[in-house]
């Protein structure tokens, strides 16, 4: 079990974010073609960072905690996952809180 | 370059892209900074089981030696350059699909801009994109006859 340490974050990082589209409701996972586009572009610039530190040996995995598929470049798939879910679960809380508050994030229309 | 270098990059990175780039100056906004203490929060929460327990083990020499819940103090500065890009091509995109895209018609069939999805709160939610052309052609023609 302990090889799915990582994954297991990572799952709990989702299902406390995926919670929200049902209360106060996001609407994130109906816009889903928009929160793929959102993500996206951090996904790859941060990938590349990644596979940049790892490259010059920043930081290191514990293949033990990790269930041993790597990507190339020595990225492990968790890590892969981490930033494709991480920042979906920015824009959840940033959904969760302008509904809640009724605050303005700038998109929208009018004065 | 070390970690801690990529770090204080990164933030300026966003802020550029969020000022200059995207021009949607969240870190102008309430909604941003009260959204952002909540990603923290579970961030220290997560980023802390991952470094506590050794998934994710770091060099040293690449970062200064400063930990918050057992993450090295970068980790925070990489984690707000993260969430700030993403949540600003998010509201960048929001902001161009609700860019009403006029047809050329003469001024005084011009109507108001629907309400701000804010301005009514308990409202049913509105599409991405409030304007439907075929809506306005049928309102403009109308409206045009009587007037």
């Amino acid at each position: 079990m302990r090889h799915l340490t990582y994954l297991a974050v990572l799952a709990a990082c989702l299902a406390g974010a995926s919670w929200l589209e049902l209360w106060p409701g996001t609407r994130v996972y109906r816009r889903i073609g928009r929160l793929a586009r959102a993500v996206l572009p951090t996904s790859v610039l941060f990938v590349g960072w990644d596979l940049y530190a790892i490259s010059r040996h920043h930081w290191t995995y514990d293949p033990a905690q990790t269930v041993g598929v790597v990507l190339p470049g020595g990225l492990p798939l968790e890590e892969a996952l981490f930033f494709g879910v991480i920042p979906a679960c920015a824009v959840f809380a940033l959904e969760a809180v302008r509904r809640v508050t009724g605050w303005r994030t700038g998109e929208e229309p009018g004065p | 370059m070390t970690y801690t270098q990529l770090a204080v990059a990164g933030v300026l990175a966003a802020l550029a892209a969020d000022h200059a780039l995207l021009r949607t100056r969240l870190v102008r906004r309430r909604v941003f900074w009260v959204a952002y203490a909540i990603v923290l929060a579970f961030q220290l929460l997560s980023n802390g089981v991952l470094t506590g327990r050794g998934v994710v083990r770091y060099d040293e020499r690449a970062i200064l030696g400063w930990r918050v819940a057992y993450a090295p103090v970068e980790d925070v500065l990489f984690g707000f350059a993260m969430v700030l890009l993403t949540q600003s091509t998010w509201v960048w995109l929001g902001r161009r699909a609700a860019r009403p895209v006029l047809p050329a018609r003469p001024a005084q069939t011009a109507r108001p801009a629907p309400p701000a999805r804010e301005a009514m709160p308990d409202g049913p939610a509105m599409p991405d994109r409030p304007d439907r052309p075929a809506r306005r052609d049928r309102r403009g023609r109308a409206s045009g006859r009587s007037g």
